[in-house]
């Protein structure tokens, strides 16, 4: 699976819980939104509906209330609320003119008595006693101008006023075309003035409850209230609240149009909706960009180690992480980088020293024996021992040269030098070798005079035999080996190339590891040490060359050596 | 023929001191840089053989007084075979010649005897056996006035052989020398070659020119004939 960016992941995740936590608040509060809207909705309506339902009231009482609802709500909203009245035996008192029709087909519920409080646990219908009746009434005076008062200059003019003439009249006590505050609130109680049994049908005073105006002297008991029962219910394509309620003499149905309140919530659900999305987007986007700034100490520290090679191990991840995490991979990264070095550092030392410290025993026995094999008689069997023993040093001779040679090449110290080296000698030469060594095989070569290259000759020639000691080796019986070399720009290519069954593909790059062998049970009759062709490719490199295996095509393996020239 | 060894390893000093002693040069020697330089500063000799690595004044180190005094000594310095920088120093230096260890006692002789001729202005170009002359330079192989069409490596065999007439060489030695030292030392690649080299350089009759000695390898026949 392909792994993702962790900027990716930083950003999506940030969007999911982003996301679920807003969207989460969002219906919450979408839903809060419409329970308490409708919490309001029926306190109001229940409060307006109990409110007439305290008293028994003459039958043109309802009309008056109706129209006082105008005063509550200003007229543009007045229909929003309409009342329907039943007598006991379920005549029709009074409706509103805006009373849904469909509403009437509604079954009324039974509705069942409220269980009436004890007397002493009854609330004061009224409010505390102890306030003179100017400050209980001067709240409801007050709004009462205030709604009036069109023109603001703290009085009801008759134009402004929209009641009927005569209780304009009556409240105009002083009779100078205005109401004022003082001829409200002051003079007699308004239940003495002409028609004052009827004040509350212009609603003027609405506000405060009808029976905080009339003192109810010597009363029987109110009326008892029904439990009111609140439904929503369609009508004309938008919903009502509707309250049932009653009391032994009537039955009350307050509807309140709910479409304002689904608006506003309609409204609040387009805008959640509309900016939400953005919102979301925003998130991720930052996100991304966070986690870009906050991987960027991981970036560099890709890159250093990116730049790091046997060559450049003295490079260090630069301190720029703010963070104490990342400051402490950096920290961590360059501590171990440092070990590195050092160890590099000492292996290098070692394969100088070992160099020193082979070279110079080796020489010693080289020497002796030598000297041993000139000095014994010819063909004794003393000097045939010698030379045994010289052979050896040889063979162990050259190990330790490859050896040395590839330590150096794991420390980047392969240096060579840059002689002119001929190519076409060298090869000349190694096909003249298989032609003496192999005579089984046919010679195929290609080889153009006066091709060179910079180099090290003793070095490149030592490619060269490894390419043709392995052809020879693994030729099929009666197989070609072609020797071909050429000049392509600024590189010479030398490729030889042998029939022999193809290289198995898993083995293709492990042929250049040390000390393997593709078919492990041959390796002793072929013989070798398996740095062969290892050593073969570092010196190639060395060289700013390279030594690869081609294609394999016609039954032919073929390597080809590049070398700068 | 006088010459001074530097070497701080006692034991390559001595086996290089017999080698030369029986090739017959007069052989001096020092174990430190500091008793070299004075020796080769104060005696004259005919050629220097010079360490690179060496307690006291390393050889480099040496061999820039040695020249600084316009002393035109030929020198040959030893070093290890990788470490390519000292060679390329010591040659800007005026080291004659170089020779990496482990090396071989013949090796040694026949670059003495190259660099002192250089030195006298007569470069080693001919080496003759009998009627059979080869040319260093031309590459050119005679027997009598006939030429003889040699390889590469048949021409690199025989050069080797016909340097040193009478040295006993083994198959690994040939090979390093011909091939690079990185061949198949169980090739019988030389024995070919050397059947090859004999059926074109050898006479009609008479003792094979490469003699074969047995169990040990190969060895170019002395003109007098003895060993």
């Amino acid at each position: 699976m392909k792994p993702f960016l962790f900027r990716f992941k930083i950003a999506s995740l940030s969007l999911l819980i982003s996301g679920a936590l807003v969207l989460g608040f969002g219906v919450f509060f979408l839903v809060e939104i419409g329970r308490v809207g409708l919490a309001r909705v029926d306190q109001e309506i229940k409060a307006l509906g109990e409110t007439q339902l305290r008293r028994q009231h003459p039958r043109e009482h309802w009309a008056g209330f109706d129209r006082s609802l105008e005063f509550i709500y200003s007229d543009d909203r007045a229909d929003r609320i309409a009342v329907r009245v039943c007598n006991a035996d379920n005549t029709v008192l009074f409706v509103s003119d805006h009373w849904p029709v469909q509403f009437d087909e509604t079954v009324q519920p039974a509705l069942v008595f409220a269980p009436r409080p004890a007397r002493d646990a009854m609330p004061p219908p009224i409010p505390p006693r102890a306030l003179p009746p100017e400050e209980r009434l001067s709240g409801a005076v007050n709004r009462f101008i205030v709604r009036l008062d069109s023109d603001g200059d703290g009085k009801v003019s008759r134009h402004e006023f929209n009641g009927p003439e005569d209780h304009f009249e009556d409240l105009d006590r002083n009779g100078d075309g205005t109401i004022s505050k003082a001829e409200v609130s002051k003079g007699p109680p308004f239940r003495e003035m002409p028609g004052g049994g009827e004040m509350a049908r212009h609603g003027a005073l609405a506000g405060a409850p009808t029976h905080a105006l009339r003192r109810p002297m010597n009363r029987s008991l109110p009326p008892r209230l029904r439990v009111p029962v609140l439904r929503t219910l369609s009508a004309s394509g938008h919903d009502w609240r509707v309250a049932f309620m009653g009391n032994e003499f009537v039955t009350l149905t307050v509807a309140a149009d709910l479409s304002e309140l689904r608006g506003e919530a309609a409204a609040f659900r387009r805008v959640f909706f509309a900016i939400t999305p953005l919102a979301l987007i925003g998130l991720a986007a930052a996100g991304w960009f966070l986690a870009s700034r906050a991987l960027r100490p991981v970036t560099i520290i890709t890159r250093t180690a990116e730049a790091i090679t046997a060559r450049g191990l003295d490079q260090r991840v630069p301190r720029t992480a703010a963070d104490a995490e990342l400051q402490r991979l950096e920290h961590v990264i360059n501590s171990m980088l440092d070990r590195l070095e050092r160890s590099f550092h000492q292996a290098a030392r070692f394969s100088a020293d070992a160099a020193h410290e082979l070279q110079t025993p080796l020489t010693v026995l080289q020497g002796e024996l030598d000297n041993a094999v000139q000095e014994a008689v010819a063909g004794s069997e003393e000097q045939q021992r010698y030379s045994l023993l010289l052979e050896e040093v040889g063979s162990l001779k050259a190990m330790v040269q490859k050896l040395l040679l590839l330590a150096r090449a794991d420390v980047g110290q392969l240096v060579v030098s840059s002689e002119d080296v001929d190519l076409t000698d060298i090869a000349v030469s190694a096909v003249e070798d298989v032609e003496t060594m192999a005579s089984h095989l046919a010679v195929e070569s290609d080889i153009p005079n006066g091709i060179h290259a910079k180099g090290d000759t003793a070095l490149i020639g030592q490619v060269v035999r490894n390419m043709t000691t392995n052809a020879m080796k693994y030729s099929s019986a009666d197989g070609v080996v072609r020797f071909s070399l050429a000049i392509h720009g600024a590189v010479a290519r030398m490729t030889l190339t042998n029939t022999a069954p193809p290289i198995p593909m898993e083995d293709q790059e492990k042929i250049f590891t040390r000390f393997y062998r593709i078919d492990k049970s041959r390796s002793r009759a072929i013989g070798g040490t398996g740095l062969g062709l290892s050593l073969a490719r570092e010196i190639a490199r060395a060289h700013a060359g390279d030594l690869v295996l081609d294609p394999y095509r016609n039954g032919r393996v073929s390597f080809t050596l590049t070398l700068p020239c | 023929m006088k010459v001074l060894i530097v070497e701080d390893d006692r034991k390559i000093l001595s086996f290089i001191r017999k080698g030369l002693k029986e090739q017959g040069f007069t052989v001096d020697t020092a174990s430190d840089g500091d008793e070299g330089y004075s020796l080769a500063s104060t005696q004259p000799y005919d050629a220097i053989v010079l360490d690179i690595m060496l307690p006291g004044r390393d050889g480099l180190s040496i061999l820039r007084g040695i020249r600084n005094h316009r002393d035109t000594v030929p020198v040959i310095l030893l070093t290890a075979r990788s470490s390519l920088n000292e060679r390329i120093e010591g040659l800007d230096l005026g080291a004659d010649d170089y020779l990496t260890k482990p090396f071989y006692m013949e090796e040694l002789i026949a670059r003495l005897h190259a660099v002192v001729r250089r030195r006298s202005g007569q470069p080693l170009s001919m080496l003759q056996s009998g009627n059979l002359t080869v040319n260093l330079i031309t590459r050119e192989v005679k027997q009598a006035e006939t030429s003889l069409e040699l390889t590469a490596r048949e021409f690199g065999l025989l050069e080797l052989l016909i340097r040193s007439p009478g040295r006993v060489f083994t198959r690994t030695q040939l090979l390093e020398h011909v091939w690079g030292y990185d061949f198949d030392p169980e090739t019988n690649v030389v024995d070919v070659y050397i059947r090859r080299v004999r059926s074109k350089i050898d006479p009609d009759e008479g003792p094979s020119r490469i003699e074969t000695v047995r169990g040990v390898g190969y060895r170019f026949r002395r003109e007098d004939g003895s060993a």
